[in-house]
């Protein structure tokens, strides 16, 4: 049979629509219907590597060509076919559903397991930042605690690196009893920016990014937790509410958060004894070895050497100094052998380098401090056994304790540490370098294995023979005018050496420096070890610092044009060895302060030589308010007077203080009006003076003075009152050429007296000089009349009598000192 | 005034020292302020008369005590002892160092007696807290008090 060819093409026809219409659903119309796209709708496209995909958590949305739906088909439906997703490995994979020949595809991600996270019990402010927020004294009420702080402190971090504050977090398991510290615990965090009104916003910053980024970095263990600010978050103060991860569970009873509030400021925030160098843009060849060794601190945006120009080092721990990780060059190394020879200064000859004068130095201590000075044959010190390894101070390079190492480099690299104009030295060098302590405690360790941080040599030259004088301080500032930074370049003759910060006006505050040369130090014997600061800026401020056994809390030194003042306000000061400051010429104030129990006297004024050509406003300078509190409680045999032979001052104090037939003498009886004495006496019966200051004409000479520089009368200032208002004088105002405030006493000539060795008296605007006389134990003047008594029952009237000024000498051939006692009654706390 | 009044004021100091000697203040140790260098927590006695041990931690400074069975009322006090004995000053401050809500404290101090507020139940808190010598040398240490509430 033969079909016609129409037909057969009518019947394909008809077929094929029927193949293509089986799939079709009727459509609204009671026509079929046609799937459009499908969807795949998935509750869940997260999991962890391990895990097992359930397919349930995804279904398919399918969209008919009539615009209608159908929802939550199951992938496992027939006609839907799908991809599988393994979770064997970590990634981000595809899972494509097919129906009808419509397909969608849908991102599912498999990250690795999360660490385990697992318990977090304990969530706290670390101990370091709640202590500050504790020990400090907020009423600025002078606590007799000395553990703690005369102001409140207001937290600060820099911007220069990272801020690391890790939350303490810590897991605990109580069927076992342990407990497991979480280190760099996951956290997340919220900004609030404090306003111009004093008060945070309720809603945190929306741009944090703008004050602070955190940043993963595996080489940094404490990545989760440092911030780095930026620039434009100095002088702003922040809160920062920090919540741990979601990650732990959490079994702790309170909601897990914690709050820091700070300061930002320009500076380099330091956590250990290494980043404290950053503190040095004056030592930097010494340091160059170690930073360089150091390398970038993994919370740093720059390597440690580059930080040799930061306007402060901002605190975050307690710092202990390790001797030993401090430069070689400081310390003496009977060992180190350097080649060459260097020109003595202003001699011909050359001299061999060796070990840098070990040998010389060496040679000197052995015979003059080892000396037999008791009954057994050894000697009592072994000063030159104690040489090695410890802090260098004398050079045979050149006859004003140049440093070696410049003389030998023939330049002045090295000029600011140990130049021949100030011989005193430290660990760390600045031109003005702020130090910001929050709260923190700078200490050291005397002796590590190889460095020893003290000195027996003393005076660059000799030893002495019962102690050496310190030259070392821990921190030091120093502007040098006769020498621009910017002039020493480096090796290559281009780049400077150094950078200059040259604010010459730093400041140090909230912090505690604690040295290891207490007061009452068994010191003969014992080298000197380090004072706190030395000075040579116009102007240093202490602010709420505290500090104790120290060698000194402050050296200044006024050479030149440069003032080397300093201000104290709101400092606590006990326990040192020598003195709280010792100046040279400098201008002190002094507000709210507490300086208790000094070896010495509290200050030493020195240099005021009125016949060189030291006016007073010249000389020393000290204003003190009537708040700050200053007790010394000197028997006279403390090291620090038996050393500076001042037993002899004592004892003639004292015989001022009674007369001969037991009654008061002047000493006693000139505070007698206020019922307040400059003596009092223990409870083992020893007389105990309240010796604020000493007036020392002479340099570092408090008893005698040179033949060859007879310097005879003290000028200078000491003023008392009010913060700024300091009315009450105590000043050793008399000047021989112009007559003197005494001439007006009959029969007397000022100039004998003065010349004799009497002492001269003091007390607010008035002036007596003491006479041992029985009958007629003293002359009071006064601008009205003099008044003569007997024996206890002076009438002895003075204004401004919280202290007494005396002027005395040991020997009419030595010169007349000043010394400022003050009561004893002020302050009985411990 | 008369020259046999400034040999006068000459001789007496004179004499002044020949009385009492240059060598008549003989070296003694006046006042030597001996600093706290150690304290040692000894005991921890609760209100219910027991005492719980005290365990040190890694830190040479630092000690934890763990109480399992908080029951509500619950106070702690430490004993501790001072190195050297002999120290200048003994006060010791106990300062609470862990967050403390002001308006709703778990814990408080009076004097160095541990007040426990509250624990809720199934929960835990730590009490960290710091005990120093007053005396500026620094000796301190740091007692962690893990207390747990076991009530479901």
């Amino acid at each position: 049979m033969k079909m016609k060819r129409s037909l057969v093409t009518m019947l394909a026809a008809v077929m094929g629509l029927s193949v293509a219409l089986a799939g079709c659903a009727p459509d609204s119309s009671g026509g079929t219907k046609t799937v459009d796209s499908v969807k795949i709708v998935a509750t869940k496209t997260e999991y962890v590597v391990g895990d097992t995909v359930n397919y349930a958590d995804f279904k398919l949305t399918v969209t008919y060509s009539d615009n209608t739906t159908k929802t939550d088909l199951d992938l496992t439906s027939e006609g839907v076919t799908h991809t599988e997703i393994s979770t064997a490995a970590a990634g981000e994979f595809d899972l494509t559903a097919t129906y009808e020949k419509k397909s969608d595809t849908i991102k599912v991600t498999v990250a690795e397991p999360a660490e385990d996270a697992g318990i977090l019990s304990s969530f706290e402010l670390p101990q370091a930042y709640t202590l500050v927020q504790k020990t400090n004294d907020p009423a600025g009420t002078q606590s007799t605690d000395r553990a703690t702080f005369m102001k409140a402190i207001s937290y600060e971090v820099g911007d220069d690196n990272g801020f690391i504050f890790e939350p303490q977090a810590m897991a605990l398991d109580f069927d076992t009893q342990t407990s497991t510290p979480i280190t760099n615990v996951k956290t997340e965090f919220e900004l609030f920016v404090k306003g111009d009104n004093g008060s945070y916003p309720a809603a945190a910053e929306k741009s944090p990014e703008t004050y602070v980024t955190k940043k993963a970095d595996a080489d940094n263990p404490h990545d989760n937790n440092t911030y780095y600010f930026t620039e434009a978050a100095v002088g702003k103060t922040f809160k920062l509410v920090i919540t741990p991860s979601e990650d732990y569970e959490l079994t702790m009873d309170d909601e897990p958060s914690v709050t820091v509030e700070f300061t930002v400021v320009d500076g380099y925030n330091v956590y250990d004894q290494l980043g404290l160098s950053v503190f040095d843009n004056l030592n930097v060849k010494h340091w160059a070895a170690i930073k360089t060794a150091a390398g970038t601190l993994p919370w740093d945006l720059k390597p440690l050497a580059e930080y040799n120009a930061v306007a402060a080092v901002v605190l975050h721990a307690n710092i202990n100094i390790d001797p030993d990780e401090l430069p070689d060059y400081y310390f003496w190394d009977k060992d180190r052998v350097v080649p060459g020879t260097y020109q003595v200064s202003g001699q011909s000859q050359s001299v061999e380098i060796g070990n840098q004068g070990y040998d010389a130095a060496y040679g000197i201590l052995n015979v003059e401090s080892d000396k037999k000075l008791d009954e057994n044959d050894e000697p009592i010190f072994g000063y030159a056994e104690k040489l090695n390894g410890s802090l260098r101070d004398w050079s045979p390079a050149a006859e004003n304790n140049m440093n070696f190492d410049s003389a030998v480099e023939g330049d002045q690299k090295e000029a600011y540490n140990t130049s021949s104009i100030n011989m005193q030295k430290a660990i760390y060098c600045s031109t003005g370098t702020n130090i910001s302590g929050n709260g923190m405690t700078i200490s050291y360790t005397t002796e590590g294995k190889k460095h020893k941080l003290y000195e027996v040599l003393s005076n660059g030259r000799t030893a002495w023979e019962k102690a050496p004088v310190g030259h070392w301080a821990l921190f030091k500032y120093e502007i040098y005018d006769g020498l621009s930074l910017g002039d020493i370049k480096a090796d290559d003759g281009q780049t400077p050496l150094y950078a200059e910060i040259n604010d010459n006006t730093p400041t140090v505050k909230n912090v505690n420096i604690k040295g290891n040369m207490p007061r009452l130090a068994e010191t003969e014997g014992d080298p000197a070890q380090l004072m706190g600061f030395n000075t040579r800026v116009d102007n240093l401020t202490l602010e709420n610092v505290n500090a104790s056994q120290l060698y000194v809390v402050l050296m200044n030194d006024k050479v030149g044009v440069i003032g080397s003042n300093a201000d104290f306000t709101d400092c606590k000061f006990f326990d040192v060895y020598s003195n709280m400051t010792y100046s040279w010429r400098s201008l002190y104030h002094v507000n709210n302060c507490i300086m208790r129990d000094a070896g010495g006297p509290i200050f030493i004024l020195c240099d005021s030589d009125r016949e060189g050509a030291c006016n007073d406003e010249d000389g020393p300078r000290l204003y003190v308010d009537d708040k700050s509190v200053l007790v010394s409680d000197a028997s006279g045999s403390e090291p620090w007077y038996d050393l500076n032979n001042a037993k002899l001052l004592f004892t003639q104090l004292k015989n001022t203080g009674d007369n001969q037939d037991g009654t008061y003498g002047i000493l006693k009886a000139i505070h007698k009006g206020t019922q307040r004495e400059p003596m009092h006496k223990d409870s083992k019966g020893t007389e105990l003076f309240n010796v604020i200051a000493v007036l020392i004409p002479e340099p570092d000479n408090l008893m005698g003075r040179s033949a060859n520089d007879p310097k005879l009368y003290p000028s200078g200032i000491i003023r008392r009152g009010t913060e700024g208002n300091y009315t009450d004088d105590y000043s050793p105002s008399y000047r021989p050429a112009a007559g003197g405030i005494l001439s007006f006493l009959s029969g007397t000539t000022p100039d004998t007296i003065y010349e004799s060795n009497a002492p001269m008296f003091i007390s607010g605007t008035e002036k007596a000089i003491y006479i041992a006389n029985n009958s007629f134990p003293f002359l009071y003047a006064t601008q009205e009349n003099i008044t003569s008594t007997t024996g206890s029952t002076v009438d002895f009237k003075t204004r401004g009598t919280d202290w007494l000024f005396i002027t005395m000498r040991a020997t009419v051939n030595d010169a007349r000192f000043g010394i400022l006692l003050g009561n004893v009654t002020d302050y009985t706390a411990p | 005034m008369k020259k046999s009044t400034v040999l006068i004021v000459l001789v007496t100091f004179a004499l002044s020292v020949v009385i009492v000697g240059i060598f008549g203040m003989r070296m003694m140790s006046y006042n030597t302020r001996i600093y706290v260098e150690t304290i040692v927590p000894t005991r921890v006695y609760l209100n219910t008369g027991d005492t719980v041990e005290i365990k040190p931690r890694e830190a040479d400074t630092e000690y934890e005590v763990w109480i399992n069975d908080y029951t509500e009322g619950l106070t702690l006090r430490m004993d501790y002892s001072l190195e050297p004995a002999d120290a200048t000053e003994n006060d010791i401050l106990a300062q609470i160092t862990s967050k403390v809500d002001e308006n709703d404290p778990v814990a408080r101090l009076d004097g160095l007696t541990l007040h426990i507020l509250r624990v809720n139940a199934g929960k835990s808190v730590t009490v960290r807290v710091n005990y120093r010598a007053t005396d500026g040398g620094g000796a301190n240490i740091t007692v962690y008090f893990y207390i747990r509430n076991q009530q479901k």
